[in-house]
């Protein structure tokens, strides 16, 4: 087993398997773009200072950051790295390199096919958060009670500001950008921007910007859309947008979790970004014998569906510790909503110690796709899971 | 045609890469339309019906493009450039053909609350939709009539088109009738009137027009349709982001997902590379308006399986009815020479002589020639020899055929590969034709354009890319297996119908007799094609009880289901079946299998009261004591097939059929493998001579069959 192998160790291997959930493009960029300046300070996806006060909670921090791999240990406490200035500049070479890369990517049927098979799903669940949300804020009364309530059908993130953060080639920011988000989506890996932002520019009808840094592409196609939100790109990191004091009302990170080397410290970056009455959402892998037998034996050693080290068992975090993290060390019920009441998938197995939801998905290999588990249907969290949160309206 | 369907699949792929697979199979069967046109013979006379005209006005309606694939194939020139494409000329959805399965989409997506709060949809026709919209209901009828099924008169309903079907011309359907008479013997199958219809026939400009004026009705600045504009040209945009199309003169448009509702020549389908397989039947279709004496109600429908094919007659409206006679090529080209005086008469025959008269009618009509006055005599004569019994029973017999209603068209299976595409997705006869003897074609491109516009709402409520491949799976998922079993089933039905070997003869009316006696097996059958949208939360002895005669027919049914009627099917009727398949011409196992299938899938578990009768409802006992043999012989130690088959022929006299056992039956050998009582091997008395399960060829078998763990 894999135990304790260093995850930049596996960065380095320069096996193009990628993943099904996986961002590997993310962890060897260095060996796909050759000209950004700066790649291997940002190789350490998102790249975080030990926190200076010190966690006090050490059951989770201990896991996740004493045990910390020795490489990434050895990487001296980074201040955040400056980013190349001149990533506007790309010439028409690097624009086919990465169209390839792209078209990597965005094949479904290739190797990312399950992770664009998953990408529904994630966003089915933010749905239903930021509609309950939407029509909660809306108000309840028995005087109303009979009036159609508002549908926000399919821009329901029209006029919020929305954060993706690890977007990868952009396929959870495309989707928050076409219901209506104002979106940027960043990545601590140039070339991911790059494939992003190329990908979008594209596409006639995503309304992409290319002012935060992205790629600019010369001649974009008209975009027929004007009323669907906005798409943007970044090539930074959260902590970089957190010390710019940026504030969202969505926030989201998909399947990076399991990858930071200091989570603790990342998930309160993204939760001090969320605006009051904003949104947090996460998805990751669960530490247990199945995940590990999945994401791990099976996905890397016996189908090398994912570059073998690409997961690193001890860095999977249990729902509980999640939820128990969010409320010793993220503010608990004093910041964030207590509706969700700390549920794990609905039902209150090793739940009830927090904040938020956790919702399993499932991959259905007879139906062949991902499924959100059953709301308070048990074990749908034993793989993979989703987790949201929300700030209370009133938080500072 | 002797080829499989993988076979036609790569022997088309080999000749050509992009032409369309189906049409380069039509070149060489005798069904194309210019040949149709040109076996006319030349004695063609009649004031202002011109069959042959009105034949292949029809059928290059139908299959205008089944000669010529090189003027609809859209050319991939790469040297031209693209111009830049403005935004007005970019629409996230274009579908290409406005005929009912492209209108449908359109009205359906609209009919999706937020679907196209922002988003544009663009209809091309390469026709003229004038006729269609200016309809009024009151002109002569169509002979383009289709039954719309109880489901997707739901379906209609639901997007609000159905509001404007002219309700005057559009016949609901309460029972149906099947039957076969070969003179000496008859069956049918009757299907009892239900609650509610289960289908409407309907001229397909009236559901057009229902459609399009629910789209001028909602669809302002979201659909916007450009007519006479054929596509010419289609190209994947750099990126594979967008299609981009070149209409006509008119210039290019660029759509986010480009969906062929454009029939089953379909350029969309050549485009996307997609591969259809299947094989033309050897069958053409007659229509025809057919006037008759004013009946109290008009509501059911009738099928004669002929042997040359089914002949349909569908109700229209209290005085006439609508025909579709699927025949010999030969004979439609002969019986429209006989000319329209002469039609009705012959139609009469086809509905009331006997198999062995029409076979000698249809011969003398070949060979030398048959004169109108000879063909109305022998149908007068025919007419006074109907029972009571027929009168009650058969359709009213006909008067006279409506002018310039006659028109004829070829049959074809056929089925995409795929339904969806690199930003493609094919609806309609795009992706399926079929053998209207199910009435099946038209209702099966609505299902589909239901379970597409289904699938992009959802995709739309979590930002996906419409036009992406993950994002449009579900509908072939949905659609796939479901069209695919319609089309096997037709086909061989197509095939056991107009078998009349002997022994398929007896299956066939055998085979029939079963299929009207187990009522929820029918109820399974008119479920897949979709005839009992109202019953559905109803078991089906429920609704049996409804239809047939009451507790009677609930003990019966229960009692056929308890002992399985599904093993009855299989065993038996299955086996008759496959083997007049195995007779007709070879079909792959696939389809083979789905006759079973469609029975058994569909058929709901059983929540029967307690049954006294174990095993299966007996035939009549003639029938009972043949298909007894029958198995016996097939199954018994030591009868070889060669014995069964001598048994089966000696009761049909006259044969010369060859019995080509399916390669799935039990095989059985009389050798045992010891003597006396005692198994040496178990100890067990008076069992089996012979190890049942007895590993050979590596497998574990029984009588040769793998018995799957
Ligand atoms: C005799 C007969 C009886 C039938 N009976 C029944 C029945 O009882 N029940 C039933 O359900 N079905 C029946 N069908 C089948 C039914 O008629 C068809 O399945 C149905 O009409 C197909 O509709 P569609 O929209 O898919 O294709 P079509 O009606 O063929 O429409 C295709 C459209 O695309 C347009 N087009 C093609 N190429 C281009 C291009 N390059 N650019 C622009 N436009 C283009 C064409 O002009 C046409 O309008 C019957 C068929 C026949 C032949």
């Amino acid at each position: 087993m894999n135990r304790g192998k260093p995850l930049l160790s596996a960065a380095r291997n320069h096996s193009r398997r990628d993943a099904i959930q996986r961002r590997s493009i993310w962890h060897n960029p260095a060996s796909w773009f050759t000209s950004a300046q700066s790649d291997s300070a940002t190789d350490s996806p998102l790249a975080v200072r030990p926190s200076t006060t010190g966690p006090t909670a050490p059951s989770f921090e201990d896991r996740h950051l004493s045990r910390s791999t020795p490489i990434a240990a050895a990487i001296p406490p980074t201040p955040t790295p400056t980013l190349a200035p001149t990533f506007n500049s790309i010439n028409a070479s690097e624009i086919s390199h990465f169209s390839r890369l792209s078209s990597q990517w965005w094949d479904e049927k290739g190797e990312f096919g399950l992770l664009h098979k998953m990408n529904p799903v994630r966003m089915e669940f933010v749905r239903k958060k930021v509609i309950s949300a939407r029509e909660d804020d809306d108000g309840w009364s028995f005087a109303t009670r009979k009036e159609a309530r508002k549908d926000f059908g399919q821009s329901w993130l029209e006029g919020m500001d929305v954060l993706d953060v690890g977007c990868g080639g952009g396929l959870l920011s495309e989707s928050l950008a076409r219901v209506g988000g104002n979106t940027l989506g960043i990545d601590a890996s140039p070339s991911n921007i790059a494939i992003a932002s190329l990908h979008a520019s594209r596409d006639p009808f995503l309304p992409f910007i290319a002012d935060e840094g992205g790629l600019e592409v010369a001649n974009p196609p008209a975009s027929a859309a004007s009323s669907r939100g906005a798409l943007r790109y970044r090539h930074t990191s959260a902590e970089q947008l957190h010390a710019e004091g940026r504030k969202f009302d969505l926030v989201c990170s998909m399947e990076v979790l399991e990858h930071v080397d200091q989570p603790g410290e990342f998930l309160k970056v993204l939760g001090d970004m969320v605006k009051p009455g904003g949104h947090l959402a996460l998805s990751t892998i669960n530490r247990t014998p199945l995940s590990q037998l999945l994401t791990i034996t099976m996905a890397e050693h016996v189908l090398r569906l994912v570059t073998p080290g690409t997961h690193t068992y001890d860095k999977f975090i249990k729902p509980s510790e999640l939820l128990a993290f969010v409320r010793d060390h993220m503010g608990g019920e004093s910041v964030w909503e207590s509706d969700g009441d700390g549920l794990i998938d609905g039902g209150r197995d090793g739940g009830g110690v927090g904040v938020g939801e956790v919702r399993g998905i499932v991959y259905d290999p007879i139906a062949g796709n991902w499924k959100l588990w059953k709301d308070g249907a048990p074990g749908g969290t034993l793989c993979n899971y989703m987790f949201h949160m929300r700030k209370r309206a009133d938080a500072v | 045609m002797s080829l499989t369907s993988r076979q036609i699949v790569t022997t088309a792929r080999s000749a050509t890469k992009r032409a369309p697979t189906l049409a380069s199979i039509a070149h060489r069967a005798p069904t194309s339309t210019t040949r149709t046109r040109s076996c006319l013979p030349r004695r063609v006379t009649s004031r202002s019906t011109d069959p042959a005209r009105s034949s292949s006005v029809l059928a290059s309606r139908y299959y205008a493009t089944v000669s010529s694939p090189s003027t609809t194939s859209p050319t991939v020139d790469a040297t031209t450039t693209v111009p830049s494409i403005s935004p007005e000329n970019t629409y996230d959805i274009v579908i290409i053909g406005a005929g009912n399965a492209g209108l449908a989409l359109a009205a359906s997506l609209l009919s999706k609350q937020h679907l196209l709060s922002n988003r544009r949809v663009l209809l091309v026709e390469g026709g003229k939709l004038e006729r269609v919209r200016n309809w009024k209901g009151t002109e002569q009828l169509e002979n383009r009539v289709s039954s719309i099924t109880a489901e997707n008169v739901e379906f209609l309903k639901s997007i609000g088109a159905w509001q404007y079907i002219e309700k005057s011309r559009s016949c609901p359907v309460k029972d149906m009738l099947v039957w076969t008479s070969t003179g000496s013997a008859s069956s049918q199958i009757h299907f009892p009137a239900t609650r509610s219809p289960m289908a409407y026939m309907t001229e397909n400009t009236n559901l057009q027009r229902a459609l399009l004026r629910r789209i001028a009705e909602i669809g302002q600045g979201k659909v916007e349709i450009r007519e006479e504009s054929k596509v010419q040209e289609m190209r994947m945009d750099e990126g594979k982001r967008s299609v981009v199309l070149k209409l006509g003169e008119e210039g290019w448009v660029r759509g986010g997902v480009v969906v062929g509702a454009d029939g089953p020549n379909s350029p969309v389908r050549s485009f996307s590379k997609i591969e259809s397989f299947g094989h033309p039947y050897p069958t053409h279709g007659i229509v025809a308006t057919l006037n008759h004496g004013r009946l109290d109600a008009n509501h059911t429908a009738f099928q004669r399986f002929l042997p040359t094919g089914p002949l349909a007659f569908l109700p229209m409206t209290p005085t006439s009815s609508t025909m579709v006679w699927s025949t010999k090529p030969e004979l439609d080209a002969a019986y429209k020479a006989l000319g329209p005086e002469a039609l009705p008469h012959l139609v009469n025959l086809g509905l009331y002589a006997s198999e062995q008269e029409l076979e000698k009618l249809n011969m003398a009509i070949l060979s030398q020639g048959v004169s109108a006055e000879l063909i109305e005599a022998e149908s007068q004569r025919v007419l006074s020899t109907l029972t009571n019994q027929d009168v009650k029973s058969l359709p009213p017999p006909v008067m006279s055929i409506a002018e310039k209603s006659i028109a004829s068209f070829p049959y074809r299976l056929s089925h995409a590969e795929s339904y969806i595409g690199d930003r493609t997705a094919l609806v309609g006869d795009a992706a399926h034709t079929v053998h209207p003897l199910a009435g099946q074609g038209l209702n099966m491109g609505l299902a589909d354009v239901k379970a597409l516009a289904e699938t992009w709402d959802r995709v739309a409520k979590v930002g996906g890319d419409l036009g992406a491949y993950t994002a449009m799976l579900p509908y072939p998922r949905e659609r796939y297996p479901a069209n695919h079993l319609l089309l096997s089933t037709t086909d061989k039905l197509h095939h056991i119908f107009g078998t009349r070997m002997p022994i398929v003869n007896w299956a066939r009316s055998t085979g029939m007799d079963l299929i009207n006696e187990m009522t929820p097996v029918k109820r399974a059958l008119m479920e897949r094609v979709g005839a009992n949208a109202g019953v559905k939360e109803k078991s089906w002895y429920e609704a049996g009880a409804d239809t047939l005669d009451g507790w009677k027919t609930v003990k019966s049914l229960a009692g056929i289901a308890r002992a399985g009627a599904g093993q009855l099917i299989s065993n038996g009727a299955r086996k008759l079946l496959e083997r007049g398949v195995n007779m007709g011409r070879p079909t792959d196992l696939a389809s083979r299998r789905s006759i079973h299938t469609s029975a058994t899938l569909a058929y709901p578990k059983p929540k029967a009261p307690p049954i006294k009768r174990q095993g299966p409802m007996p035939l009549p006992r003639k029938e009972q004591a043949e298909f007894d043999a029958l198995v016996k012989a097939a199954q018994g130690p030591g009868v070889s097939l060669d014995d069964a088959r001598a048994q089966a022929q000696s009761k049909t006299p006259a044969s010369n059929a060859d019995l080509i056992a399916h390669r799935d039956l039990r095989r059985t050998t009389s050798k045992k493998e010891f003597d006396g009582e005692v198994n040496p091997k178990t100890g067990e008395v008076g069992g089996p001579k012979r190890d049942p399960f007895h590993a050979g060829d590596g497998d574990w078998q029984y009588s040769g069959r793998v018995t799957d763990f």
